[in-house]
């Protein structure tokens, strides 16, 4: 007994042949979870639903592929949501390896089944419906510069449209008429709406987070200057169910749910093992 | 005067910046956004200036040959394949690596544009696809053209027949609606996109693996370090718990099963160490960053800290 504790506690490959383990198999097998929705969740929701249709939302891209598993599947859902209240959808990448990501999520809502025309197209029109400004230069003095006046500072869109002549930004000039900025993030983007976008100009700003950022956001949600938090993988499932559209990350709920109750066995097991080794070090046996 | 003026121009655009905030006049908002437009462009250097660092750095590893000197080769290599393929696919293609059809010459009635469609008639478009993200674009007589993006894929083989007429709706002209019939026009197609590609099998996989393997690391971690060794470390430990629970479904499904009279219990748990003492503590600290950044500010401001000047001060 003795040397399959010593192997364990010695051989880490043992932790991450479990770890593996619990990542595949609810990938291989589809285990349906319900999905309890967070307050922080629900207000980013319950934001959206509050607008009315014609009003723009401006969805700020600022993750790489390194957290695309977690924000992805928040932008999917968001940005569904959006368009299925008729909302008029802009969007920006503040980070230049999220523009790619930005724009395969709009087009992968845009061309589903949902928005399909009778025609076999999409109903959704670039430059009628939506607009995607891809990445721009600026970060925090790139928001300060969109809330004087957009169509001025941007000019054109990613497809090199004039945004003056394009029927989604009509009458839009700055963040006056601006319903909600979402930002997603995976670093200090969320700090810098909060201060320039809802500070100075007063934008309504919610954001979607990956999980390790949650935590940071609840000073400012509490505070109201953020309208609602998305976080991580969970708070994806959470918005996917919310508008009744499970997707990529509802699939994922299974794994996050196996991996989180294996890292409460591994903290259990390794805690045992360690009172293990103080009583035997007290009683002066080298276990 | 090395000194003084760079100080001088601090206090002063400091002093403008800071009352500028409480003044909404159109002159104000004219200086912030001039100043914006200066941040952008100074940001710029710092981009010529880490690249000359990384350039610099990973140059004279390769030449010392120091310890896993090959992974220099390797980021220099990936510099200037990717920057090298973004400058020619972005000079050679500016929009995108589109590439040109020849121009269709022109006949009466070859096309017809309006303000949302054009219709195409014209053997050279017989059985022809226009993919969405294609542009049709029409040449005027004495020089010069306007484009317009295809917004739907459309074939010539839609309406049941190959005849060579093509109606495809289009995002708005970018010049002007042209003339409704005369002049050539061309169909031009996206082409091969490199840069895009490294992107895409590159950087994606290779970024989402390092970052999917600390889900190893972390297991690992949590069994050696995270022990209940002290109160702090037990409190700590305590808290992880009641918060990994309480975002995961079958452990609350369980929970509601056992104890139906308390079944939001793990949920509402986590909401409080979220919304309470984590909130406190964040609170605490942001303020605390906060009152440091506002007397630095100054400091920098006033000239008692020089140290960005270099030298020390």
């Amino acid at each position: 007994m003795n040397a399959i504790w010593s192997f364990i506690r010695t051989d880490r490959r043992f932790i991450f042949l479990v770890v593996a383990v619990t990542v595949i198999v609810p990938v291989l097998v589809t285990i349906p979870f319900p999905v309890p929705v967070s307050n922080a969740t629900r207000a980013a929701f319950n934001t959206m639903e509050g607008l009315k249709p014609g009003d723009a939302v401006l969805l700020s891209f600022s993750y790489g592929p390194s957290s695309m598993a977690e924000v992805q599947p928040q932008v999917e859902a968001v940005m569904r949501h959006a368009f299925r209240k008729g909302l008029r959808v802009l969007t920006v990448s503040l980070f230049p390896d999220a523009a790619p990501l930005g724009s395969r999520a709009l087009a992968r809502v845009v061309d589903s089944d949902e928005f399909r025309s009778e025609s076999g197209g999409s109903r959704l029109v670039e430059g009628t419906d939506y607009v995607n400004f891809g990445y721009r230069l600026g970060t925090d003095t790139l928001i300060r510069r969109l809330g004087q006046n957009i169509p001025q500072f941007i000019e054109t869109d990613v497809r090199g449209e004039r945004l003056d002549a394009l029927p989604v930004m009509q009458g839009i000039q700055n963040f006056d008429q601006i319903a909600l900025v979402v930002d997603f993030a995976a670093g200090d983007s969320p700090d810098w709406w909060v201060v320039d976008g809802q500070g100075r100009y007063g934008v309504k700003v919610a954001v979607g987070v990956t999980g390790v950022m949650v935590s940071q956001q609840f000073p400012y949600l509490n505070s109201g200057q953020l309208a609602g938090l998305i976080g991580g993988g969970v708070g994806a499932a959470e918005y996917e169910n919310l508008i009744n559209a499970p997707a990529t990350a509802t699939r994922r709920v299974a794994t996050l749910a196996f991996v989180h109750l294996l890292i409460i066995a591994i903290v259990i097991f390794g805690n045992v093992l360690y009172f293990r080794e103080q009583r035997a070090a007290a009683e002066g046996d080298p276990a | 005067m090395r000194t003084t003026l760079p100080l001088a121009i601090c206090l002063v655009m400091g002093l403008l910046m800071l009352v500028q905030w409480f003044v909404p006049h159109p002159l104000s908002m004219e200086l912030f956004r001039r100043v914006n437009d200066w941040m952008l462009t100074i940001g710029v250097f710092a981009l010529v200036l880490g690249i000359g660092s990384l350039i610099m750095v990973h140059t004279r590893r390769v030449r010392r040959q120091t310890a896993n000197w090959p992974y220099s080769v390797v980021v220099l290599l990936g510099l200037v394949v990717t920057a090298g393929v973004g400058f020619v696919e972005g000079f050679a293609h500016p929009l995108r690596g589109l590439e040109t059809t020849q121009a269709l010459p022109y006949e009466e009635g070859t096309y017809t544009a309006k303000a949302g469609t054009i219709t195409i008639r014209d053997a050279g478009v017989k059985g022809v696809t226009l993919e969405k993200g294609d542009r049709v674009r029409v040449l005027y007589e004495g020089g010069g053209h306007t484009d317009a993006l295809v917004t739907t894929t459309v074939s010539d083989a839609d309406d049941g027949n190959t005849d060579g007429v093509v109606t495809a709706a289009i995002a708005a002209w970018r010049q002007g609606v042209p003339p409704e019939n005369g002049t050539a026009f061309a169909v031009i197609h996206p082409g091969a996109d490199v840069f895009n590609w490294i992107y895409e099998y590159f950087y994606v996989p290779l970024d989402s693996t390092m970052f999917s393997i600390l889900a190893f690391f972390i297991a690992s971690a949590a069994f050696r370090a995270f022990r209940a060794r002290n109160l702090e470390a037990t409190l700590l430990l305590l808290s992880a718990c009641i918060i990994i629970l309480g975002l995961t479904t079958p452990f609350i499904y369980v929970w509601g099963k056992v104890l139906p009279m308390i079944p939001e219990a793990p949920t509402a748990a986590k909401d409080w160490i979220l919304e309470v003492p984590n909130l406190a503590m964040r609170r605490a600290i942001m303020l605390g960053v906060g009152l440091g950044s506002v007397a630095q500010a100054f400091r920098i401001i006033f000239g008692i800290e020089r140290t960005y000047l270099g030298g020390g001060g």
